[in-house]
């Protein structure tokens, strides 16, 4: 199979993670949910300085965009400020999850788990 | 006061996230009931996290720039790089070689502690030598004396019983409880011991240096043997001197190799005899203060108990920390360097400063679109501070590589006393202080041209205009331009005034014709009676002359050009004044001036007659007289008969031009033994002195060098 060039910056690890998050929780991706669901569904703890500090990392360099939602319907609700990916962002996971099924083709990884068992 | 706590906290938050990071660790802590310590100490860690974050990435970027944006200036780069170079090279060279004299402490353990004892006299001169006996009471009776030590003669030892292509190692005669007083540890080896003093050993330790490139560090050099000069009496080597050790001493001894037991002087020393200078190790909480003042109790109870001495002009024994003796001469002409040296690498960062300063001008535009999307200024200061800092660290990098490129060609031109302590640019100090240059430097040179390009008048560059801002420019360029030409003009005064001293010494009369001169050194082994002596050496100016190309070729008792006059005084009470036993010729060899009379002539030295040549001080100071008047006067010094003056010839000056002219007297090199020889003092029975030596000189007559097999 032929190689696209790698035009994409390579995500790191943690970045990966945090925008897979934000991807899946739509419009209701912000910190806490974004950290709850790496914890329950990747298995990993990130501190919330680390959320925090990606998140910037990401927008800044164009992969999030963020927005303050309107207060909450609750006694002294406050906004939030809501992540959502950017195309760019969707590219850049894209590029990642390629690179990582491409250099997984063909080993035991491809194999269902009772197979690994 | 709980909220109050929260929100500080918060403040470590970068503001545009401090609302959500709020929002969620309230939420947090309301979820897992925590309380608001918890909810403080996670804002603390959010915060603290996004500041580290942040500062390395806008550290990081702003460095990506500065390499960006100084590849695209190469020839401003490449320019400034050699500045800091320079400025930075001259300063890290020099501190390499001033860091041992002026910062170090000295490399024994508590320094502070060791004191030389010396004798001075009327005038506070100090003595080259003083009374053994009172360093011998002293060790015993001072009760603030931890140990007294005495280094002496530095000998010469060949590897083998024949002479060392190589060049022979320099031992230093020392007691055998030196490295012991000074807290140091051989390397390899044992260090000499009371017994190796009781049982006459001849033993030695060697230098690091020696061990590294005399016995290419040889596992087996423990045990070796090598032999003194011109003796050749075996020597066996029992350690190794750690790297960096001075040799203690009275004076700084760069050219010793290592030290050589010397046994006698604990046990051996007659009660007139004079030692060299000892260093005393003082109780640790004995000051030098209370130490002097005990032994000048002592000293005076000493002097009485010995015998009344010939010369009976006053003296005083006085205790000085062995930094001070070792150092002190030095210290001035050493900070007059780390000034010069200082002066080049302002000079250097006012030019950085300036070019700085030009090439900012091309870059008021992006300032100041950077300043009107919302850029701060200490960001602007950081990003010119961060290329000033590159710039430092490139410079301080090439200057670190071209000064070990040319370490040996440093070293080579430094004087022996520099070069052999100076530290290599691997050693901590020098890179840290290298480091810490280039940091100054970046500061020095890069923080007004940053700040002035975060100060830029944005209205009139966004609108095409420069008229506003160019007058401020005008005024910062004047000032850099001011401060550049007032350190050039004193580092150019400085240098035309150090031209000018050194043509006027280079015109300073020595008394004697330096070019085409050669000296050889000629060592007597002490079986060999003086007139035996005065043979050789006849044959050896003989085997001179005879040499094609030798000019003229004469002998003296001590070389006057080695500095070793204190040794020939003529007699008590007549310090300052020299004697010189010389051949037939010597004047001629010297080519020194004659003034009056004539020189010595070959049945005068043969007949050892009672003949004498006085120096034009010498002639002021005994006789009073014109040059030509003195001719036929006779002079009578203590214990020697009456010498009729035949010549009166130029004063010559010793190793150093600056010293002064020692009132001296030159007779026929005949010694007799009528007559006292005052380079015998009180080391001639000692076995380990050096024997006694005397210089030939001969002069080329064309100028070239001559071969060794003519030598």
């Amino acid at each position: 199979m032929a190689r696209e060039p790698a035009d994409q910056p390579l995500l790191g690890e943690v970045e990966q993670l945090v925008l897979l998050a934000v991807l899946r929780l739509g419009s209701d991706g912000y910190a806490v949910p974004i950290r709850d669901i790496i914890r329950s569904e990747a298995g990993i703890e990130l501190s919330r300085g680390t959320i925090y500090v990606t998140l910037e990392r990401l927008e800044r360099k164009g992969y999030v965009t963020s927005w303050f939602s309107d207060p909450q319907a609750v006694r002294g609700g406050k906004a939030r400020r809501i992540f959502r990916l950017k195309p760019a962002g969707l590219a850049a996971v894209r590029a990642s999850k390629r690179a990582i099924d491409r250099l997984s083709a063909g080993t035991i990884l491809m194999r269902p788990a009772k197979e690994l068992a | 006061m709980k909220a109050r706590v929260v929100r500080a906290a918060l403040r470590l938050v970068p503001r545009d996230w401090r609302s959500s990071v709020a929002d969620d660790v309230m939420e947090a802590a309301a979820t897992e009931n925590r309380g608001w310590a918890w909810a403080a100490w996670q804002a603390v860690r959010v915060g603290a996290r996004m500041r580290v974050a942040s500062t390395v990435d806008s550290t990081r970027f702003d460095l990506e720039y500065a390499l960006r944006s100084l590849v695209r200036a190469r020839w401003f780069t490449a320019a400034a790089t050699l500045i800091f170079a320079l400025g930075i090279g001259v300063n890290v060279a020099v501190f390499t070689a001033v860091d041992r004299a002026l910062f170090r402490k000295l490399p024994y353990e508590s320094p502070e502690q060791i004191v030389v004892m010396r004798e001075v006299d009327g005038s506070g001169r100090p003595l080259g030598t003083m009374p053994a006996a009172i360093a011998l009471e002293a060790r015993r009776l001072h009760r603030g004396f931890a140990d007294l030590s005495v280094s002496g003669f530095t000998g010469s030892f060949s590897l083998g019983r024949e002479p060392d292509p190589g060049g022979q190692l320099r031992l230093t005669a020392v007691t055998h409880n030196t490295l012991e007083l000074l807290g140091v540890q051989v390397l390899r080896g044992r260090d000499f011991s009371a017994a190796d003093a009781t049982d006459k050993a001849r033993v030695a330790l060697i230098s690091f240096d020696s061990w590294k490139h005399r016995f290419a560090a040889a596992e087996d050099v423990v045990g070796r043997t090598i032999f003194d000069w011109p003796e050749s009496n075996s020597v066996e080597i029992v350690g190794v001197l750690p790297e960096h050790f001075i040799p203690p001493s009275s004076f700084l001894n760069p050219l010793s190799d290592g030290l050589v037991l010397d046994p006698d002087t604990f046990t051996g020393a007659p009660p007139t005899a004079r030692s060299f200078p000892p260093y005393v190790r003082l109780e640790a909480n004995v000051s030098i203060e209370a130490a002097q003042a005990e032994l000048n109790g002592l000293v005076d109870g000493i002097r009485r108990s010995l015998p009344k001495p010939a010369d009976s002009s006053a003296t005083f024994i006085q205790l000085v920390p062995l930094n001070s003796v070792l150092f002190d001469r030095y210290v001035d002409y050493l900070w007059l360097i780390v000034v010069a040296a200082s002066l080049v690498l302002a000079l250097a960062c006012a030019n950085l400063g300036s070019l700085m300063l030009v090439r900012n001008r091309s870059r008021e535009h992006l300032a100041a679109t950077q300043i009107a999307l919302g850029a701060p200024s200490w960001r602007l200061v950081r990003a010119g501070l961060v290329e000033s800092l590159l710039l430092s660290i490139a410079g301080t990098a090439l200057s670190l590589l071209v000064i070990s490129w040319s370490d040996a060609a440093l070293r080579a031109v430094l004087p022996p006393v520099f070069s052999r302590y100076a530290v290599g640019i691997a050693d901590g100090r020098v890179l840290t202080f290298a480091l810490l240059t280039a940091f100054l430097c970046t500061l020095v040179a890069g923080a007004y041209p940053s700040w002035r390009i975060s100060r830029v008048d944005l209205l009139p560059l966004l609108q095409g205009s420069e008229r506003s801002s160019r007058a401020r420019r005008v005024v910062a360029g004047h000032t850099l331009l001011v401060a550049e030409a007032a350190l050039s003009i004193i580092l150019v005064a400085g240098a035309a005034t150090t031209v000018r001293s050194f043509a006027s010494l280079s015109r300073t009369d020595l008394g004697f014709g330096p070019n085409d001169l050669y000296t050889v050194v000629v060592g007597w082994p002490r079986g060999i009676e003086p007139g035996g002596q005065f043979q050789q050496s006849l044959l050896v100016v003989q085997a001179l002359r005879s040499t094609p190309g030798v000019a003229s070729a004469a002998a003296v008792d001590i070389n006057p050009l080695s500095g070793a006059i204190g040794m020939n005084a003529l007699g008590p009470g007549l310090r300052g004044t020299s004697r010189w036993r010389v051949t037939s010729g010597f004047f001629e060899a010297m080519n020194m001036r004659l003034v009056a009379g004539r020189q010595l002539s070959g049945v005068e030295v043969a007949a050892d007659a009672p003949v004498a040549v006085l120096s034009e001080s010498g002639l002021r100071l005994w006789l009073g007289l014109r040059a030509d008047e003195a001719i036929g006067k006779t002079l009578r010094f203590p214990g020697e008969p009456g010498r009729e003056i035949v010549g009166v010839v130029s004063d010559i000056r010793s190793s150093h031009a600056a010293m002064p002219i020692r009132r001296s007297i030159c007779r026929s090199a005949l010694t007799t033994s009528g007559v006292p020889s005052s380079s015998s003092g009180c080391r001639r029975e000692r076995r380990l002195s050096p024997p006694t030596s005397e210089a030939g000189f001969f002069r080329l007559a064309s100028p070239r060098h001559p071969s060794r097999s003519a030598m």
